[in-house]
């Protein structure tokens, strides 16, 4: 016997149900017009990109701050080089730079033991400070081949792609099964015969490669880089994440559907809450309460289901 | 008001947890100056009834009287201002704080300068505690959370002393102990007893229990069936009293020679390693138990390490002859035929706040992946469930949660994940710590029957009761190297091998 469906696996659907909902009621039903639903898709597909990396990480426990730079810094540096030197150079380059990016974290993560949490928070300032060098001297224009691609139907394809071949070495495969693994007891993991080191580096790059596909999408979208490129990344990821039910800890409560339904929460609220009239001034504010009130929710009915009490 | 005669009167004390009945009507009477043991199997209600009598689960029904009052612990701290203090059988410490602030958690306030916690003060309570027990000194200023499960027991037994207990609760505490250790304890009870304070303890080691205790309570099924004078039982009765059947007489195995064949499996040579180990020798062979004896910093738990690739070498070699390769690292032993099951099984062995499924699972993930590196979830479904009907694992379904089964039920998780591979080499850290009779006789008949299978097994183990009622051959080891090593025979005996460990 396989996994029953419980409740808790529902937990996440019913609150996304329940955000739609009075959302769709109080913006008038303005929320499911066709441009808002392109609008929610290309808001959500960003971060589920993102997420689909970053949920390796957190499925272990540890995390991963770094991605919003690694997204804006390797789509400039490609850009600034492909339009030197030719397209060609454009997806080796950024391809590369993330999964360098996310290289070098892992060393740093597991051969000087610091901490996930300040190593990639070190890592986004140092990134951030080196994408200002970039946008502040010139402007940086994304390559007409890239922006060529900018169709709904290329950016659901990409996306699509990537989580189904991301999800299957999650959910299916023994890399994935590890990571979580680790997250439920990585003293365990030693123990029984695996080189966990080797896991969070490659986990690590994993989530420098997903960066480095959200900043060609952010490059596709806004036909070239900018100082602001990549912000908040990292935090809407997180959210997503956390939202979905995943459980900070990380291990086998990580589920890449999880992911997903948090990443529209997300979009669904800020969408919504502005065609809900909330004033410009104080979206923000009203976007954290309302976060704050979802997660306190999925919390409360998750509760004694996750962990024995 | 109850008899004066009694320090702690229990009367037809009830307690459920949902439709299980833990405790059903018990009496408990204890003495000042006495020392009582409890026996019964894993889930008999032992641990339910001493939890209650230290504060930790209120009780359903029934009455308790202490020392004449009516006694009614809302919490441990309740208990131990009413002095009684427990040292619990799982571990209760944070993990963060160092082992002296561990001591005095909750009772701070002693230690406190101008609200600070002073480490001055933490030292000069615990040196009296030391002086006053006649205990051995420990660092206190390790983080719990970075000793050894043994320390941690140590720093508990300071903390529960540290609320001057008239009576002192001990579940499963010299399970996680050394020789050496151990004796100290033994003396903490004799004092206890000289001084008219009373001692209630649980011990999986029948034998000792007997030694140690005045009297003992047999519980079964949350009743208490009878108390009986320690000095007019023998351990065969207990024990038939206890399961309340016969124990089958081959709990150990009978012969009085090795019995193995001659290839070599794992061959250790020369070896130095970087946590101390010095000029390490040995092999096992095929379908041998390799025993390793010793107190508990004489390094015997790391020869487990060592083996399955987790110490760091200075010189050496650990060859895996069924593979002609040299294990360097965990990942060659994994994927070689050779499983590890770990002394601490909760923190090492287990992922205590997953499934059973999937504990037993994960060790064989390797031989069920398909096309792709697709893990069968089929075949793992198999893995599972066969497991958990082959090893007898009382849960209600594969689903449970680990941190639910008892310690009997986890123990046959950690052995049989890797029992259920097909391995060439088992390496065993204490196999039966903290599981009670019944299953301890079965994970026995599991090593017997593996061996008969060929396997190669090297149990390290704390129990020299069990080292000679299992091995072939004994290595005996002190301060980190091999003094001795024994076979199968005639000098196979307790006082021989205390002999050269102490």
């Amino acid at each position: 016997m396989r996994r029953k469906i419980q409740l808790k696996d529902w937990v996440s659907v019913i609150v996304l149900a329940i955000l739609v909902a009075v959302l769709g009621i109080l913006s008038k039903g303005s929320l499911f017009s066709g441009l808002n639903i392109k609008n929610l898709l290309e808001q959500s597909m960003q971060v589920i990109i993102g997420a689909s990396g970053v949920i390796f990480i957190i499925a272990m426990g540890s995390t991963d701050l770094s991605i919003g730079g690694t997204a804006a810094v390797s789509a400039t540096v490609a850009s600034v080089v492909a339009n030197k030197l030719g397209f060609v150079w454009f997806f080796p380059l950024s391809i590369g730079i993330g999964l360098l990016c996310g290289w070098f974290i892992g060393i740093i993560v597991t051969k000087c033991k610091v901490s996930s949490f300040m190593c990639t928070l070190a890592m986004l300032i140092a990134l951030k400070g080196f994408l200002n060098v970039f946008v502040t001297s010139s402007v940086v224009l994304a390559p007409m081949q890239i922006t060529k691609l900018n169709t709904i139907w290329f950016k659901v394809g990409m996306t699509l792609v990537i989580v189904i071949v991301m999800g299957y070495i999650f959910e299916c495969t023994r890399f994935g099964r590890i990571c979580k693994a680790m997250g439920e007891n990585e003293q365990m993991v030693i123990s029984m015969g695996v080189n966990v080191d080797r896991v969070r580096i490659k986990a690590y790059m994993l989530s420098g490669l997903m960066a480095s596909f959200v900043g060609i999408f952010q490059l596709m979208q806004q036909y070239g880089s900018s100082a602001t490129m990549g912000s908040f990344l990292e935090m809407k990821v997180m959210m997503a994440i956390f939202l979905g039910g995943v459980l900070v800890t990380g291990g086998f409560s990580s589920k890449v559907y999880k992911m997903i339904i948090g990443a529209l929460m997300i979009s669904v609220m800020v969408t919504g809450l502005y065609l809900a009239g909330v004033g410009q001034d104080y979206l923000n504010a009203v976007e954290g309460i309302l976060l704050m009130v979802v997660l306190f929710m999925t919390m409360q009915l998750n509760k004694g289901k996750t962990r024995a009490d | 008001m109850a008899n004066s005669e009694y320090i702690l009167d229990i009367r037809k004390l009830n307690k459920s947890f949902g439709p299980t009945h833990a405790n059903v009507n018990i009496d408990f009477q204890l003495k000042a100056g006495e020392v009582r043991g409890l026996a019964g199997e894993n889930g008999s209600g032992k641990s339910t009834l001493l939890s209650q009598i230290a504060g930790m689960y209120g009780y359903d029904s029934g009455e308790m009287i202490l020392k004449g009052e009516p006694y009614k612990p809302s919490s441990p701290v309740d208990a131990n201002n009413h002095k009684i203090a427990i040292v619990v059988q799982e571990l209760g410490m944070i993990s963060n704080l160092p082992a002296g602030v561990n001591i005095f958690l909750g009772k701070t306030k002693k230690c406190t300068k101008f609200g600070l916690i002073n480490n001055g003060l933490i030292k000069k309570e615990a040196a009296q505690l030391a002086e006053r027990w006649n205990m051995p000194k420990i660092d206190l200023n390790i983080p719990a959370g970075y000793m050894n499960i043994e320390h941690r027991k140590m720093v508990e037994l300071y903390r529960a002393l540290s609320a001057d207990p008239d009576i002192l609760i001990l579940d499963e505490v010299t399970q996680s102990l050394s020789q050496d250790n151990r004796k100290f304890l033994y003396g903490l009870i004799e004092q206890f007893k000289a001084e008219g304070r009373s001692v209630i303890l649980i011990s999986h080691d029948i034998e000792e229990m007997i030694d140690i205790t005045d009297t003992i309570s047999i519980l079964r099924d949350g009743e208490l069936l009878e108390t009986v004078n320690s000095s007019e039982i023998t351990s065969d009765d207990l024990k038939q009293k206890m399961v309340g059947r016969k124990i089958e007489g081959d709990y150990y195995r009978s012969d009085n020679a090795p019995d193995y064949h001659d290839e070599v499996l794992l061959k250790v040579q020369d070896v130095d390693t970087e946590a101390g180990l010095e000029n390490i020798s040995f092999e096992l062979h095929k379908g041998e138990i390799l025993g390793f004896c010793g107190l508990s910093d004489s390094g015997i738990h790391d020869i487990g390490k060592l083996a399955y690739g987790l110490e760091k070498l200075k010189k050496g070699r650990v060859h895996l002859a069924t593979a002609d390769i040299d294990i360097k690292n965990q990942e060659d032993a994994l994927s070689h035929r050779v499983g590890y099951a770990p002394k601490d099984r909760d923190t090492d062995a287990l992922m205590m706040d997953a499934t059973i499924w999937d504990n037993f699972t994960l060790p064989s993930l390797q031989e069920v992946k398909g096309p792709v590196a697709k893990l069968s979830t089929a075949k793992m479904n198999k893995i599972a469930e066969d497991a958990v009907v082959e090893y007898q694992v009382k849960c209600t379904s594969s689903q449970q949660t680990m941190r639910e089964l008892s310690g009997g039920n986890k123990q046959k998780v950690n052995l049989g994940r890797w029992m259920l591979k097909d391995l060439d080499v088992l390496i065993v850290d204490c196999p039966t710590r903290g599981v009670d009779v019944g299953v301890k006789a079965y994970l026995y008949g599991c090593l017997r029957a593996a061996k008969a299978n060929n396997l190669g097994i090297l149990m390290i183990t704390d129990e020299l009761a069990e080292a000679i009622g299992m091995c072939d051959n004994i290595i005996v080891m002190k301060d980190n190297r091999i003094v001795k090593e024994i076979e199968r025979g005639p000098e196979f005996k307790e006082e021989i091998i205390i002999e050269v460990m102490i």
